[in-house]
């Protein structure tokens, strides 16, 4: 897998390169089907009511995190769980492997972000284990050995036709295979998988304290056959889903089903709770990986701690619409659009991930679909704070700034350049000039209005009303003067 | 800038009125945010934003909200005021409104400048991608220029679709120079005449 070698330094060139191909297309069908889906599933409920009760919860929860993840190990132990913690990507992969050495030769993977930023199938496959991803769309991106690019549909830059011809290639599907054929082949070349493989490996959507339940929810049934068949289940869970309560499950799943993809609930929600004991089927030795990789030191920003109520939905990234025109590829993060910009910097540093807040107007159409009201533009900007702070922020940029900010201190200065900017031949028009050779070569030369909507520089502080002038410089009068035109 | 604002501004509650719904919500959230900062730092306050001094307005909201401008008749608030109602003046043009996004989700103006063009007696086109984004964003617009080009190319794309129109309009400069300026860089179809909406609204006083 390609994955490590990807960077959000990268951002720039691979955002520019994807912007003409077909995935901005199929990214946007999707992203507009998924948001169109959710505003249905949220006006059929309170959801602003759901909303605050949810971001209550998960404020609660991270403020308690400790103690909760405590009472989750207790439980989980008491019902025969085995819980490990893994304060590392590294730690977390070792941990997997030694779970699976020498017992494993072929493992089946629900769908897990977390399993995607740890890197674990590339430790699985070190250790000689054929690792099979069972959720369709991670079974396509397998097949192209592509990392995902998308929250929850992680195929969803490839159409129709792409995939077509990719069946066809693997398995020899017809070029026109419909898509109920192609899950149907999916389905029968996993179904042996699933009975066969002695590892299963998913991770969690959230992890109940109270109960040490592990939840999942699932629309293909591949969770469920992962989490049935395989001897060993091992549910990878990052610290910061937990829940405190029993009760909090049904609103969270589906505030979370109706968010991501409308429905009202998952086709199938399962519940991990220990180890098969009377049961013809589930595990017999079940794995709780509590991962950190950076999560503590997130919780211990006093800004940055919002973003860890994420319930990876993927809602944010459905109305972005910096992210519908190049997919989540050129983020070069497991986590991509808007979330993903916030986390990158938080999880690999402003250094390493300063391109990513800035991949955004801070329209606001993020902030106002989270459905845990994580205040997203607000963090975006905060990383920008930091970054200029930091001596991140290109020089030049830095620099043109500060000279904007000089200009418009003073308007007889400003009033000089903009009169320049129409005078001097070339400046509005240049292709090559920094910042307005990138406007122009996109969008044409900049045009000053006639006449300019700025008085003139010998007008008084207070302009009156008789002295204003319309856009054909013919005078404003006030309707106490008469008459109905100017 | 924050700073010779307030200087600038200091004892004069006039309402300031600003024909552009970005700057309208730095003048409202983000300078008072900005001093507050500044204030808190120095003093040691805990003020999330700073007092606020005068009442700042974005344009249509002011003319709508404040000045009662569009209502039939002009409204007892305009005609107290000695302003005439804003009555007709284009009928027959087919208008599409480009929401900026400071105006719409930091203000939460998205009425105001729609009623104002109803009052004018315009058609207003219904199109997809009204509240998107258009891909200026200040500084983004010349940092990733592709990214940003691709997405005026969306909104205009879905104009283009919604049908025949003969003004784009849009409170927002900004917005406009965006739309307005990757619109004469597509290669093919008629493009509609974009322009602010005050100057619109102007021109259609003009012509009651």
């Amino acid at each position: 897998m390609t994955a490590s070698r990807r960077s959000p330094r990268d951002y720039p060139a691979e955002s520019r390169a994807l912007v003409d191909s077909p995935v901005r297309d199929a990214v946007t069908a999707a992203t507009l089907s998924f948001d169109g889906h959710r505003r249905r599933a949220w006006r059929e409920v309170d959801v602003e009511a759901w909303r605050d009760w949810a971001e209550g919860v998960k404020r609660h929860a991270l403020t308690h995190l400790a103690d909760l993840l405590e009472e989750a190990e207790a439980r989980l132990v008491e019902r025969g769980a085995t819980v490990h913690w893994a304060e590392s990507a590294e730690d977390a992969r070792r941990i997997v492997r030694e779970i699976a050495r020498g017992r494993v030769e072929r493992a089946v993977k629900g769908k897990s972000m977390l399993s995607e930023e740890l890197g674990v199938n590339a430790a699985l496959e070190d250790e000689g284990i054929q690792v099979l991803e069972t959720d369709l769309g991670e079974f396509v991106i397998q097949l192209l050995d592509e990392p995902p690019s998308h929250i929850v549909g992680p195929a969803i830059h490839r159409d129709l036709e792409e995939i077509q011809g990719l069946f066809a290639e693997r398995f020899g599907t017809p070029p026109d295979a419909s898509p109920e054929a192609l899950a149907t082949c999916a389905r029968d070349h996993l179904r042996g998988a699933f009975l066969t493989a002695e590892l299963g490996v998913t991770g969690g959507n959230f992890l109940v304290a109270e109960t040490g339940s592990v939840v999942l929810v699932e629309n293909e049934g591949n969770i469920r056959l992962t989490t049935s068949r395989p001897g060993i289940h091992v549910a990878l869970v990052g610290i910061e889903k937990v829940l405190p309560r029993w009760s909090d499950v049904a609103g969270f799943v589906q505030l979370t089903t109706r968010t991501a993809t409308g429905q009202p609930v998952a086709n199938y929600v399962s519940l991990l709770q220990g180890p098969r004991r009377s049961e013809p089927d589930g595990p017999e030795e079940i794995h709780v990986v509590l991962v950190d990789n950076g999560r503590t030191g997130i919780l211990a920003d006093p800004v940055m701690w919002e973003a860890l109520r994420c319930v990876r939905c993927g809602a944010c990234l459905n109305v972005c619409p910096v992210y519908r025109q190049t997919g989540g590829h050129p983020y070069g993060f497991a986590y991509s659009g808007p979330i993903g910009a916030v986390l990158a910097p938080a999880f690999l540093g402003l250094d390493e991930a300063k391109e990513l807040p800035y991949a955004s107007t801070l329209c606001g159409a993020c902030g106002d679909v989270c459905p845990v009201r994580i205040p997203l533009p607000e963090l975006l900007l905060e990383w920008r704070r930091r970054a200029v702070a930091q001596g991140l922020a290109p020089a030049a940029e830095s620099a043109g700034i500060r000279s904007y900010a000089a200009l418009a201190k003073r308007p007889g200065w400003f009033a000089l350049a903009a009169r320049a900017l129409g005078i001097v031949p070339g400046l509005r028009s240049s292709r090559s000039l920094p910042v307005v050779g990138s406007w122009v070569r996109e969008r044409g030369p900049l045009e000053p209005s006639r006449p300019s909507f700025r008085p003139p520089e010998d007008a008084p502080d207070e302009v009156q009303a008789s002295d204003a002038r319309a856009p054909d410089g013919s005078r404003l009068r006030d309707a106490s003067e008469g008459g109905t035109s100017p | 800038m924050a700073a010779r604002w307030r200087r600038v501004l200091a004892g004069d509650d006039r309402p300031v009125v600003l024909p552009s719904g970005s700057c309208a919500a730095m003048a409202r959230h983000g300078i008072p945010r900005l001093l507050g900062a500044e204030e808190e730092e120095v003093a040691g306050r805990n003020e999330g934003e700073a007092e606020a001094a005068a009442p700042v307005y974005e344009l249509a909201e002011y003319l709508v909200e404040v000045l009662g401008v569009e209502v039939e008749g002009g409204g007892a608030s305009a005609s107290a005021a000695g302003r005439e109602p804003l009555v007709g003046g284009l009928e027959g043009v087919r208008v599409a409104y480009h929401h900026g996004c400071h105006a719409l989700r930091e203000l939460g103006v998205r009425e105001a400048p729609l009623r104002l063009l109803r009052a004018a007696g315009a058609t207003l086109v219904e199109w997809t991608a009204a509240e998107e984004c258009c891909g200026f964003g200040g500084l983004f617009a010349v940092k990733l220029p592709h990214v940003s080009a691709a997405m005026a190319d969306r909104k205009l794309d879905a104009l283009a679709a919604s049908g025949p129109v003969d003004v784009l309009t849009s409170a927002d400069g900004g917005c406009l120079m965006q739309l307005g300026g990757r619109a004469s860089r597509r290669p093919s179809g008629p493009t509609p005449r974009v322009v602010h909406l005050a100057t619109l609204l102007w021109e259609a006083r003009g012509k009651a």
